[in-house]
């Protein structure tokens, strides 16, 4: 497959061949009819089939009994099959045709490591917990395991984020709509879990003053947010450590942000987060955290959705997501010592928002 | 300077996800996965079809790599997210129909009196049209 020079849309690089822009086109569009038109079947179809099976509304929210049901039928079990499917093939035809190209995508980092504005600083000696190894997504490598991550996640998110992704459109929603300190001061803002860094560059752009630092456990997907932000002319920092010791100094961060970041931890390793950034909190700082709705909230999904988180854990190497949505984050971060609620999204269609402040 | 970028990646803990296998018929799970590929790469050339038409529309001949760095125009990427949409609901409407539901067949096995549904395509009846039929013209 050929791979040149195509141009950009503004913001971000096309695909550097047609033939691949063309099949990540299929993958979006099919997972597009997949949600929409497949699933309205689904859900009818899984609630007939609850109430064939005598299922009632207060068992409806237990994964085993919904197991029970929906793991024999076949229509269940083919959403099942074309949705890994379609995820499989989003990951082969980006990684096929980087990995085919791998000393050109390789040596642009290489070249982008050295320039700035910002900077990306690695750690050679991070000990990287095995928690961070899985392969999120099914993801080939995962985040960690790929020196190509970061353009491999960059394109294959298109797919999720259905046309707001490519420049940076959902990004710049979440950075526009990130809770504030009361008293208003923001010189200092940390990213954690930052991935590619989309969150960290539009907080830049949408507090231009702040000092933004982007802080992740994996190098390869650090490389690629550095890249970009040169590219966008973008000062930030990015950092290779984990969330759960940042090495930042004490009161000294008035916004932190965490986007879909705790549902791929250990939840043992979520409480040490949350007390690291009360830590690393000024009084009256403000912690933002984008994720999936747990606790109380969690126990108001229809069937079908508790299913699908289910089987997202299961087979979707959301590894750790099980586990964080059955646990009480409003709790764990009042536990932290914050005062904390939940809000309603900040995008529709998106997960709900956690504001947590440290009392001034 | 030695290059960086072999330090960046570790190692990995893999998923294993070529391996599963969803529907009770592993033949059948493996003809969903091939028809999935098959609708991809008819998309692929498809989209490609699409470009070079448009391309040679515009230019005459075709210039070297012309179609490879074409940019569509908003209407062009408009018109063909349709055309894909309607490629998606035409190739995979099977996977989701419920079994059992709008089943005319079985419907007519239950019932002594099926149900009559109106002609397809048909026009609104008028005069004429009434005195053909009953000639049998």
């Amino acid at each position: 497959m050929i791979d040149i020079d195509r141009g950009t849309n503004g913001r971000t690089a096309r695909l550097r061949s047609l033939d691949l822009e063309s099949q990540q086109d299929f993958v979006r569009g099919f997972r597009e009819w997949m949600i929409t038109d497949m699933d309205a079947q689904i859900r009818d179809h899984s609630e007939a089939l609850l109430q064939a099976h005598g299922v009632t509304a207060d068992r409806s929210g237990d994964v085993e009994t919904l197991r029970a049901v929906f793991d024999p039928d076949p229509l269940i079990a083919s959403r099942l099959r074309v949705w890994i499917t379609n995820q499989r093939q989003l990951w082969a035809g980006l990684c096929g045709q980087l990995s085919r190209h791998r000393d050109h995508y390789l040596a642009e980092l290489d070249r982008y490591d050295a320039m700035g504005p910002g900077s990306v600083e690695l750690d050679p000696d991070l000990d990287i917990p095995d928690y961070c190894r899985h392969e999120i997504h099914i993801q080939p490598g995962g985040y960690v395991g790929d020196e190509l991550s970061g353009p491999v996640y960059h394109y294959g998110t298109n797919s999720f984020y259905m046309g707001q992704n490519d420049r940076d459109e959902f990004h710049t929603m979440l950075a526009r709509r990130t809770a504030r300190p009361h008293d208003g001061r923001v010189k200092t803002i940390v990213d954690l879990g930052t991935g590619i860094g989309q969150l960290a560059m539009t907080l830049k752009e949408s507090f231009p003053e702040a000092d933004v630092t982007g802080l992740d456990v994996a190098g390869p997907m650090l490389r690629y947010a550095h890249k970009r932000a040169v590219e966008l002319g973008l000062d930030v920092r990015f950092v290779q450590r984990l969330a759960e010791d940042t090495r930042l100094a004490s009161d000294s961060v008035d916004i932190a942000t965490a986007y879909i970041m705790f549902h791929e931890v250990p939840t043992d390793v979520a409480h040490k987060i949350c007390a690291e950034v009360f830590r690393i909190l000024r009084p009256g700082g403000v912690f933002d955290v984008t994720d999936f709705a747990t606790g109380a909230q969690k126990a108001q999904a229809p069937a079908f959705a508790t299913y699908r988180s289910w089987a997202d854990h299961q087979f979707n190497g959301e590894r750790w997501r099980e586990e964080f949505v059955n646990c009480d984050f409003v709790q764990m971060l009042r536990d932290a010592g914050f005062e904390a609620e939940l809000q309603p999204s900040k995008v529709a269609w998106m997960t709900p928002n956690y504001v947590a402040r440290k009392p001034a | 300077m030695e290059p960086t970028h072999t330090k960046a990646a570790t190692d990995y803990i893999d998923h294993g996800s070529a391996s599963y296998s969803f529907l009770a018929d592993p033949v059948v799970d493996a003809l969903v996965q091939v028809v999935l590929e098959l609708g991809a790469e008819t998309w692929i050339t498809r989209r490609r079809m699409l470009v070079l038409e448009r391309v040679m529309e515009t230019h005459g001949v075709l210039p070297d790599l012309a179609v490879e760095t074409y940019t569509p125009t908003a209407e062009d990427a408009a018109a063909w997210r349709e055309e894909r949409d309607r490629m998606m609901r035409s190739v995979y409407a099977a996977l989701a129909r419920r079994p059992g539901v709008g089943d005319a067949a079985a419907e007519r096995a239950k019932s002594p009196n099926p149900p009559r549904r109106p002609p397809l395509n048909a026009v609104a009846a008028g005069p004429r049209a009434q005195a053909k039929g009953a000639s049998g013209v």
